[in-house]
């Protein structure tokens, strides 16, 4: 797959401010959930994220990304900045637009990894809350 | 300038080629290729006489007998043992530091210490004694500002301990970055640990310690050694244990915890078996004798290339790859600046974030692999403990960021033609992926 602007131009604004950065490990978190989320044999990408939990309502998310390719740091860095005050049905609807409303442009690629993120991180609040 | 050009061609797995070009063999950390002579030498023994060892009598049995036995004398001249007898076969170095740990005798009070960067092979089954509580603790011993052993920090902790260090063992050379105890540090830390408790005992991982320099434990005066033969161009599925005569025979510090045949003088349906002396008594039922035979091949084809050569050898390949790559700014070597300190590995990262633009991409190990048909390795090399105990150090760089570790460890057979392959291939694939962000302490450069 050719290099995707889009993804490229937005994985960089990740690293540029690290005042606004979502990465990082969240100790005591109540969501705590990683996963190979890389389609591909062989990889061990794992994506890792936390969250707190208020009344089912996630509070605040971290993520980090090892092994990952840029589309899921930006996948999971747009996912951390929408779930949060989200209910888990809110989290499972998020869809295409407002993947595409942070991303500023448009990835199928990127969204097929998000998609791939909220799974995880629906399974994680589901597992939180069976406690 | 060391050159060892000449025992190149006695490697076959170097002589073939892939896409018109040979192999680049760059992960000797974890496995070594096979000289001819050892090949020979398993060959032999399956084609000539396949009997059993230590039992029978007859032709072929006789041969085993007499080749094993020159196997352990060979393996023991490598390494300066007094006796044969303290020369134990094992599958590996695992299994050899597990039989250490599981038929020592040990008391409910005592401490073991490791260093804070050790394979997981001398890290769990230390922690399992303390898990299953037949000793107090299991406690490392943290390393100085640059990740090496610190007879500083040893000191304290074992004062701290206060005479209840029971067993010592250390990473004798990492695999993770090559770091190694000096000799003046392990014989310090034999009379340290024995003055602090004189029914003590101190073992060496020397995994990768063994396979690429002179190493005596008698003169070291260590108690027990454990190394992989696989690693110094030996057979798979052979390891030594080398233990001191006198506590492999003392019943009253160590029994055998795998025993049955191979292992007995005579049994009775009641009472207690009698056991041989070492080292029969520790290697239970039928063994490797193939891969013991390959083994004794292996040292001496070691001890005919000598082991001083072999670490000059390296240290020069070190100095060189290390050269190149310090000239990538995006690049970080694990451990010392200094190749020397680093026997011949160098285990290096990115400040990258991510190393593909896609999933689609291939990763920058795979990428040496299919165009120059270098082989590295990746990974944690089973030093995770060390790895997440460094997190905070990462976190630094910028909070979250967890690099993909790389090594490239060398060996006899290898060149400095391959250094430059090498670094050629590093610079395009870096050129790549410029487009990624490159941290630098917490800013995208």
């Amino acid at each position: 797959m050719p290099e995707e602007a889009v993804i490229v131009n937005y994985f960089r604004q990740i690293f540029s401010n690290p005042e606004e950065s979502l990465m990082g490990k969240m100790e005591d978190a109540d969501v705590n959930i990683n996963g190979e989320l890389c389609p591909r044999k062989g990889k061990k990408d794992q994506l890792f994220l936390y969250g707190m939990l208020e009344d089912g309502r996630l509070q605040g998310l971290k993520f980090m990304c090892a092994l990952c390719d840029p589309h899921m740091f930006v996948a999971a860095d747009i996912l951390c900045r929408l779930a949060p005050g989200k209910n888990r049905d809110e989290v499972a609807a998020l869809d295409l637009a407002s993947y595409e409303g942070l991303l500023g442009g448009s990835s199928s690629e990127g969204f097929e990894h998000f998609k791939r993120a909220r799974e995880l991180l629906v399974l994680g609040m589901m597992e939180a809350e069976a406690g | 300038m060391s050159s060892l050009s000449e025992y190149r061609e006695v490697f076959p797995a170097l002589r073939q080629t892939r896409s018109g070009k040979p192999p680049i063999y760059f992960d000797n950390a974890c496995m070594t290729l096979k000289p001819q002579q050892v090949i020979d030498a398993v060959l032999d023994y399956y084609m000539r006489y396949s009997g059993c060892g230590e039992r029978s009598t007859h032709w072929f049995a006789a041969e085993v007998d007499k080749q094993v036995e020159e196997a352990r004398e060979s393996i023991r001249q490598l390494i300066g043992a007094a006796s044969v007898q303290e020369i134990v076969f094992t599958k590996n170095t695992t299994e050899a530091i597990n039989l250490v740990a599981q038929s020592l005798r040990w008391r409910p009070e005592d401490v073991v210490l490791t260093t804070d960067k050790e394979h997981n092979s001398n890290l769990c089954p230390w922690q399992e004694l303390a898990k299953r509580g037949h000793i107090a603790k299991h406690r490392p011993v943290p390393g100085d500002e640059e990740s090496r052993f610190s007879i500083e920090n040893f000191r304290k902790v074992l004062a701290e301990e206060a005479g209840k260090v029971r067993m010592v063992s250390l990473v004798h050379s990492s695999n993770l970055d090559g770091t190694a105890i000096c000799a003046e540090d392990t014989k310090e830390v034999v009379k340290l640990t024995k003055a602090a408790n004189p029914d003590s005992f101190v073992f060496l991982d020397a995994a990768q310690s063994v396979p690429h320099k002179p190493i005596n434990v008698s003169e070291l005066g260590v108690d027990f050694i454990a190394f992989s033969i696989h690693k110094m161009c030996g057979p798979t599925g052979v390891g030594v244990l080398y233990g001191r005569k006198q506590i492999l025979n003392d019943e009253g510090a160590i029994r055998p915890f795998i025993v049955g045949g191979g292992t007995v003088e005579d049994t009775h349906l009641f009472g207690h078996p009698r056991y041989f002396k070492a080292p029969h008594k520790f290697e239970a039922g039928l063994q490797n004798y193939a891969g013991i035979i390959g083994a004794g091949a292996a040292a001496r084809f070691l001890a005919k290339v000598g082991p001083e050569r072999i670490a000059e050898h390296e240290r020069m390949l070190n100095q060189a790859l290390t050269e190149k790559l310090s000239g990538f700014p995006e690049l970080r070597i694990l451990g010392p600046r200094d190749p020397d300190e680093r026997s011949g590995i160098c285990t290096f990262y990115l400040l990258k974030p991510a190393t593909r633009f896609s999933d689609d991409e291939l990763d920058i190990d795979e990428k040496f692999d299919n165009r120059a048909n270098i082989m590295i390795r990746k990974g944690t090399f089973c030093v995770h403990s060390w790895y997440h105990a460094n997190e905070p150090e990462f976190d630094r760089i910028w909070p979250g960021f967890r690099p993909t570790l790389y090594r490239a460890s060398l060996y006899l057979y290898n060149t400095l033609e391959e250094v430059e392959i090498f670094a050629e291939s590093m610079k395009k694939i870096l050129e790549e992926i410029a487009g990624l962000p490159t941290l630098t302490e917490g800013k995208d450069a």
